[in-house]
């Protein structure tokens, strides 16, 4: 599904992301993992067209997206969260939903002034799916409130929701289950298996959690200092020597590049 | 009883009437940089010079129907023209963009960079204007003067006092209020209104979500055009046309803008009209009004004049500087500057 | 041998006229400086009078006058001081015709001429200050000063009976020089100035500088402001808002586009900006011909200013300053026969003559105060939509 070739993203002289290569397969769950500041969030950055690689490249089923704009990619089907929940803080949740798909009849003027007809339908379809979003992740009645009063958990949420706008192909999640409770995790890890199983999309997780990652993914990439250290199940990378070593002496090489 | 009319009538004549036109003008200008503000995020300094370039067009097409004898009787000419304002100036905006600001967009340029670049956009339209029409006033507006006149006013109520409704005042607040009515229906209503709202409130997010930037750019800049050019036109129909005028113009106008909370469309409105108000008010001599309120022996032999006129910029300079120190958001929450 | 020499004095005197000499006048004008653009055109109408009494040579018993040039720069008045000093010590004029701008005039009169006893008149030095500076009687001017026209002012709207005004002033030392002399004047005639404001010119809205006028109230609203800038502005606000229905227009506000501006909104108003119906100023262009511009500013001033140097030595009998310091105003005022440009031979003549003459010249001079020209102004109305001129005073 997607393909990362060598990839390389430099802050000035730091190596955020230093030659990664790897593969996830069309339809499964993988896991990213890697201690603080081995690069992953960069390297979502980078696949989603947010930041522009130094070198590398990406592909997308066969088809090359290296440095395409963040809204192309959403429209070829490439969604992504922030490890930082981000929100439209002025409009209600439901509003924030219904602002995803992008490219609707509505955004040209002269529809909003002469398709109205059709815009109206759209809406009310539009309506219609993001209530069935808050009414899958369970907070229907969230449905209202402003979303910049959303605690951090439930804007989470709306992150996952968001991707459910939409028939997305593959679906970014950057740390969906950081700092949500037991109950909240477990319904967003469900979620996650059930958009997998019964709409197929393919999904790439970051996660600090390993019991959660565990029960959710195959295979599991290890990130460490920019690179792939490792691939496999969890318990083949439970038990990988290099992997423990890396965890233990996080960050000690790129601390050393950065002065 | 016929004392407090005439204090009424003073005080409408000299500063309610006036301060809601001119705060009308710039609750216009306001808003179109609020919304550069808050969707290109940057202050545009040449906002005053497109204001003054949608006035000159304006004024060279209503010049052109006048002569062709094209009027609409009572109205101003300049009425029909203004579209006309509008779609010149947007095509001056999207040529802008495309030449100047979309490079340093594609940059990623610091605010701060944006700002020095549109001070030097405002340069280059100010000297087309100037280039074109000359630095010299330019009337434009005909048709009837006044709804009411001073002598009609106290004719008809036989007060002593007369109170001038002058139709571009007239004009310019009923078109105000369209204008805004328009513009706060699109922004809430409408996909595109929203895109750009959205657009607003996080930009990363909007990208991930899918909303064309290039689309949102190019609309704001379309609507700054209508709300520039109507506001140009409108002033200059109301007081008068001179290119550099429009220069002085950014201070007020950005003024109302970070009072209200720049980015922040509701609050541009509200401090445009506080603005107006108290640059008004604050310059405007108590004299008559109490003269005619307080009883013979109180009456005032000074003016009772805050501020003297000359120093009416100042006002809005004091106000953007108090509200920076105490509020920097604005009276409505907007971007902090 | 003393007897002789007492005989032919005698002699002399008896013929009405002292040897004849060659008497030198300075010529202390900006030819370089702010007005140098003006400065040729007045330097060539004085020595234009200067080469008429001379082709008369009825001057003195045949004297003549020579120009002697000196640069006074305009606005440096250590250099103008210094060109008057070598004028007046080494070259030895007897009089001086300048200097131009009120400044180096004004040190030109207390350094040197006062120090020396020469006569100077002014033809374009207008400050109000230069009426009251001591001068010993050396001191005269052909061109008004500013103050006068708020004297003028005073008259005319004293005549209308008005005696309540606000006056509003471009802020700029002409408009404030105009609104202040006005203030004095009318004051001390019995009027009340309610306000008295500046406005900025430029400026696209005067509603707030009308709302404090209205204010404070008045019969009329004195305008001294320019027609092109912010005195338009003024007026259109005023009558917009209702607060003044007539104005006074002091000289930058009187212009074709007033009316054009403004039509029979402001019937009523008052006016006045110098001018005269003299025929002096036409025969003086006439005469200047194609050798100098005798429109330009300050040129029939320069012609009247040397012709009455001329003539006061004359009516004196002496080129001695100090004699003919006390002819000048003679000369100058009725009554007399009129003088008009072209006419100095005669009046040379019929001052030797022992007739009284009252010199018109170019720019109908009438000296008043301590020699000062009361200038010319044309009074004018608005009727119907038009400007009419009320009469000449
Ligand atoms: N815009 C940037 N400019 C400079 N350095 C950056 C930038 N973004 C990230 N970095 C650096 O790159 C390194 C990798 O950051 P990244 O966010 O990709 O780490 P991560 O693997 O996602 O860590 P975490 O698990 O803590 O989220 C960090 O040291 C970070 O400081
Ligand atoms: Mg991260």
């Amino acid at each position: 599904m997607i393909k990362v070739e060598n990839l390389h993203r430099h802050f000035g002289g730091f190596h955020a992301v230093d030659g990664a290569s790897l593969e996830i397969r069309e339809g499964s769950i993988t896991g990213l993992v890697g201690p603080n500041g081995a690069g992953k969030t960069t390297l979502f950055n980078v696949i989603a067209g947010v930041l522009p690689p130094t070198s590398g490249q990406v592909t997308m089923a066969g088809e090359e997206i290296t440095g395409m704009s963040p809204h192309e990619l959403f429209h070829k089907g490439l969604l992504r969260t922030f490890q930082i929940a981000h929100e439209f803080s002025s409009m209600t949740v439901r509003e924030n939903l219904m602002m995803v798909p992008g490219g609707q009849s509505g955004e040209t003027l002269w529809n909003t002034w002469f398709g109205r007809k059709r815009i109206a339908d759209e809406e009310r379809a539009l309506q219609a799916k993001a209530d069935e979003v808050l009414e899958f992740l369970t907070v229907d009645h969230l449905r209202d409130e402003k979303a910049g009063n959303l605690s951090g958990g439930q804007k989470k949420l709306l992150e996952l929701g968001r991707t459910m706008m939409v028939d997305a192909r593959i679906v970014f999640l950057d740390e969906v289950g950081a700092g949500v409770n037991r109950t909240l995790l477990n319904t967003i890890g469900d979620a996650i298996v059930r958009l997998n199983q019964e709409r197929g999309y393919t999904f790439c997780m970051i996660e600090h959690d390993m019991e959660f990652i565990g029960r959710l993914c195959d295979p599991v990439i290890v990130m460490a200092e920019g690179r792939v250290l490792a691939e496999g199940t969890i318990d083949e990378i439970k038990a990988n020597e290099q992997v423990i070593e890396a965890y233990l002496g996080t960050g000690l090489k790129n601390k050393g590049a950065a002065e | 009883m016929i004392d407090l009319l005439n204090a009424l009538v003073v005080l409408s004549n000299y500063v309610l009437i006036p301060a809601l036109a001119y705060g009308s003008q710039l609750a216009l200008g306001a808003l179109g940089v609020t919304l550069i503000y808050g969707i290109l995020r940057f202050s545009n300094f040449a906002h005053g010079d497109t204001m003054a370039f949608g006035a000159m067009v304006t004024i060279l097409v209503t010049w052109l129907f006048q002569g062709w004898g094209i009027s609409l009787g009572p109205l101003p000419t300049a009425l029909l023209a203004i579209p006309f304002g509008i779609a010149a100036t947007a095509l001056l905006l999207l040529t802008t963009d495309r030449l100047v600001y979309r490079f340093y967009r594609q940059q990623k340029a610091a605010p701060v960079i944006l700002v020095i670049v549109s001070m030097g956009v405002m340069f280059v339209m100010n000297g087309l204007v100037r280039f074109i029409i000359g630095p010299n006033d330019q009337r434009f507006s005909d048709g009837e003067r006044f709804i009411i006149s001073a002598r009609e006013f106290k004719k008809l109520t036989g007060l002593s006092e007369g109170l001038a409704f002058k139709t571009t005042q007239g004009i310019t607040i009923v078109t105000a209020v369209i204008v805004v009515a328009i513009l706060f229906w699109f922004l809430n209503r409408t996909r595109t209104g929203k895109s750009m709202r959205a657009f607003s409130d996080n930009e990363d997010l909007a990208l991930l979500s899918g909303i064309n930037p290039d689309r949102v750019v190019m609309v704001t800049w379309l609507i700054v055009a209508g709300l520039a050019a109507t506001a140009g036109a409108l002033y200059g129909l109301d007081k008068s046309f001179k290119p550099f005028i429009y220069l002085q113009l950014l201070l007020p106008i950005f003024a109302a803008a970070v009072v209200g909370g720049l980015g922040n469309p509701l609050g541009a409105i509200a401090g445009g009209f506080v603005i107006a108000f108290s640059e008004v008010l604050i310059t405007y001599p108590l004299k008559k009004v109490l003269g005619y309120l307080l009883p013979d022996r109180f009456e005032p032999d000074t003016l009772v004049q805050l501020l003297s006129t000359d120093y009416k910029f100042a006002v809005s300079f004091t106000i953007l500087i108090i509200v920076l120190l105490f509020r920097p958001t604005g009276l409505f929450k907007g971007k902090s500057v | 041998m003393r007897k002789l020499l007492l005989a032919t004095t005698a002699v002399a005197l008896s013929a009405g006229a002292v040897s004849a000499e060659d008497i030198k006048i300075g010529v202390i004008l900006g030819f370089t400086g702010p007005i140098e653009s003006l400065t040729p055109q007045m330097g060539a109408a004085a020595e234009m009078a200067m080469a008429e009494v001379n082709a008369s040579g009825a001057l003195l018993g045949g004297s003549t006058v020579t120009s002697v040039r000196g640069d006074s720069t305009c606005i440096d008045a250590g250099a103008a001081t210094a060109v008057a000093e070598r004028l007046i010590t080494s070259d030895g004029v007897k009089g001086i015709m300048g200097a131009d701008c009120s400044g180096v005039t004004g040190a030109i009169l207390s350094n040197v001429a006062l120090a020396n006893g020469i006569v100077m008149i002014s033809p374009s030095a207008t400050s109000p200050a230069l009426s009251t500076a001591e001068d010993n009687g050396l001191f005269f001017r052909t061109a008004p000063s500013d103050a006068r026209q708020g004297v003028v002012m005073t008259e005319v709207l004293m005549e209308e009976g008005i005696d309540n005004v606000a006056v509003t002033y471009t802020n700029n030392d002409y408009g404030k020089g105009l609104a202040d002399s006005f203030q004095a004047a009318f004051e001390a005639a019995g009027g009340t100035v309610t306000i008295n404001a500046a406005h900025e010119d430029g400026k696209a809205d005067y509603s707030a500088e009308i709302g404090a006028l209205a204010a404070a109230g008045g019969d009329r609203l004195v305008v001294a402001g320019y027609v092109d800038q912010g005195g338009s502005g003024i007026v259109r606000a005023a009558l917009d808002s209702g607060a003044f229905d007539t104005f006074h227009f002091p000289d930058g506000m009187i212009s074709a586009k007033l009316v054009e501006n403004f039509g029979s909104d402001i019937d009523g108003s008052s006016g006045q900006v110098p001018g005269t119906d003299s025929a002096g100023a036409g025969i003086f262009a006439a005469m200047a011909g194609d050798d100098f511009d005798g429109t330009s500013p300050f040129a029939a001033e320069s012609y009247d200013a040397a012709a009455l140097i001329a003539l006061a030595m004359q009516a004196a009998g002496s080129s001695d300053p100090a004699a003919y310091k006390e002819k000048v105003m003679e000369v100058a005022n009725a009554p007399g026969l009129k003088i008009q440009p072209g006419q100095l031979g005669l009046a040379l003549q019929a001052v030797a003559a022992g007739i009284d003459i009252d010199y018109e010249g170019a720019t109908a001079v009438e000296l008043i105060g301590g020699g000062e020209s009361a200038g010319n102004y044309r009074q004018v109305g608005y009727e119907g939509g038009a400007e009419i001129t009320v009469k000449y005073r």
